[in-house]
């Protein structure tokens, strides 16, 4: 007769607690990975957003303030302005000139935009010829004038400030198009960006108070994502020629 | 009638194949963790080259006063807020080494993390052929170093 053996209980009862076990360390570190992983991309998607928007943003105050030497066409008297909390966001509205031909100059603005949920996110919008006919880029019909919308730069922007200095590296206040004066001194721009994460990366909510520059107490936020401020600094080399 | 054996995988045999597979997996685990860190470290690395700009801009304001513009920063910032516009810029450079100024997490200042050996330095030097700016930056308790250099006049 044909003896058939099988696995005693005690030896499927072992096998089944290692197999338990291995399976249980590997989900586990499956899990662990994943979520470090997730966090890490987040910063490197921050991180690309915030530094990727202030070369663009360098790049036009760098610009800002050229004229050409043979433009002749309208009064020269605007180059660059801040606007403090622009249009209910604590953020504010970064505008700067200069020429583009001997004819056109450009207008470009940097603020932040609500969206329905109230986030905040940063745009960029460019105006051609700004003083005497006005026509906004980035349009679905550039000649009518059709759905115009600004670029957005940053899609998860908690906040953007911007800070004059003048050549004694003081701040300085009130730098409109009212006061020609006030422009002619900026001399050094810094920008603040913060960006937030895509995804909620925290366990438990905590609170971030964003300073940038300012002073404390102004502006908070409570909860789960990641935040992380961005800077840059720039010498107004065409300003400071006028 | 013959009898027949028949011959499975014994417990010893089984485990020591976990260990073998366990092994693999530990290395798989390192392998993923060592790259998550070199992400973490290209975005540090990205942050002091944008850092270090910010600071040679500043030299490019201030060309006729380059020279005073030599700086030495490891963790704790000794400049004063008062005085010329390379002190004000210095002074400026040090908090924004640091992060300070910036965001605050449940009411306290975010800062870099930093060790001794991570220093930044800027070098001016002024000769017949211009005068050029050369900013060096450690981090990683000062294994790495990083460069840039600039003639700024």
């Amino acid at each position: 007769m044909k003896k058939l053996k099988g696995f005693s209980l005690i030896e499927t009862l072992v096998a089944m607690v290692i197999g338990a076990i291995s399976i249980a360390a590997i989900s586990y570190s499956y899990i662990y990975f994943n979520s470090s992983y997730q966090k890490i991309m987040d910063k490197a998607k921050m991180s690309k957003a915030g530094r990727s928007s202030l070369q663009t943003i360098s790049k036009d105050l760098r610009n800002a303030g050229y004229k050409n030497m043979n433009y002749t066409r309208s009064t020269w008297d605007r180059w660059i302005e801040k606007i403090d909390a622009h249009n209910g966001t604590k953020g504010d509205k970064l505008r700067i000139w200069y020429n583009i031909s001997t004819q056109d100059r450009i207008e470009i603005s940097y603020y932040l935009e609500k969206n329905t949920s109230g986030e905040t996110y940063l745009v960029r919008e460019v105006i051609e010829n700004p003083v005497v006919s006005p026509m906004k880029r980035n349009c679905e019909r550039f000649d009518t004038q059709k759905n115009c919308a600004p670029i957005t730069i940053i899609e998860n922007a908690t906040d953007f400030q911007v800070f004059f200095n003048d050549k004694d590296g003081n701040r300085l206040n009130n730098v409109n198009i009212s006061s020609t004066e006030n422009q002619s001194k900026v001399h050094t721009a810094e920008i603040y960006i913060t960006v937030r994460s895509p995804n909620e990366l925290l366990k438990n909510p905590i609170t971030f108070e964003m300073l940038n520059g300012g002073t404390a107490g102004q502006f908070t936020k409570s909860d789960r994502y990641l935040r992380e401020t961005f800077y840059i600094s720039v010498y107004l080399r065409n300003v400071v020629k006028l | 009638m013959k009898r027949v054996y028949e011959k499975g995988v014994s417990l010893i045999e089984s485990l020591v194949c976990l260990v073998i597979i366990g092994i693999g997996f530990i290395g798989v685990n390192q392998m993923m963790s060592y790259a998550t860190t070199s992400i973490d470290r290209s975005v540090d690395a990205n942050k002091i080259n944008f850092l270090s700009e910010t600071a040679i801009e500043d030299i490019m304001g201030d060309t006729n006063n380059a020279s005073n513009y030599n700086f030495t920063q490891q963790c704790t910032k000794n400049y004063n807020s008062s005085g010329s516009l390379s002190e004000k810029a210095k002074t400026k450079w040090a908090k924004h080494f640091m992060q300070e100024n910036q965001l605050k997490i449940n009411n306290q200042f975010k800062k870099l993390p930093c060790d001794q050996l991570d220093t930044k330095e800027a070098t001016i030097t002024s000769g017949s052929d211009g005068t050029s700016v050369k900013f060096k930056f450690k981090s990683n308790k000062g294994k790495k170093e990083k460069f840039i250099g600039v003639v700024v006049k």
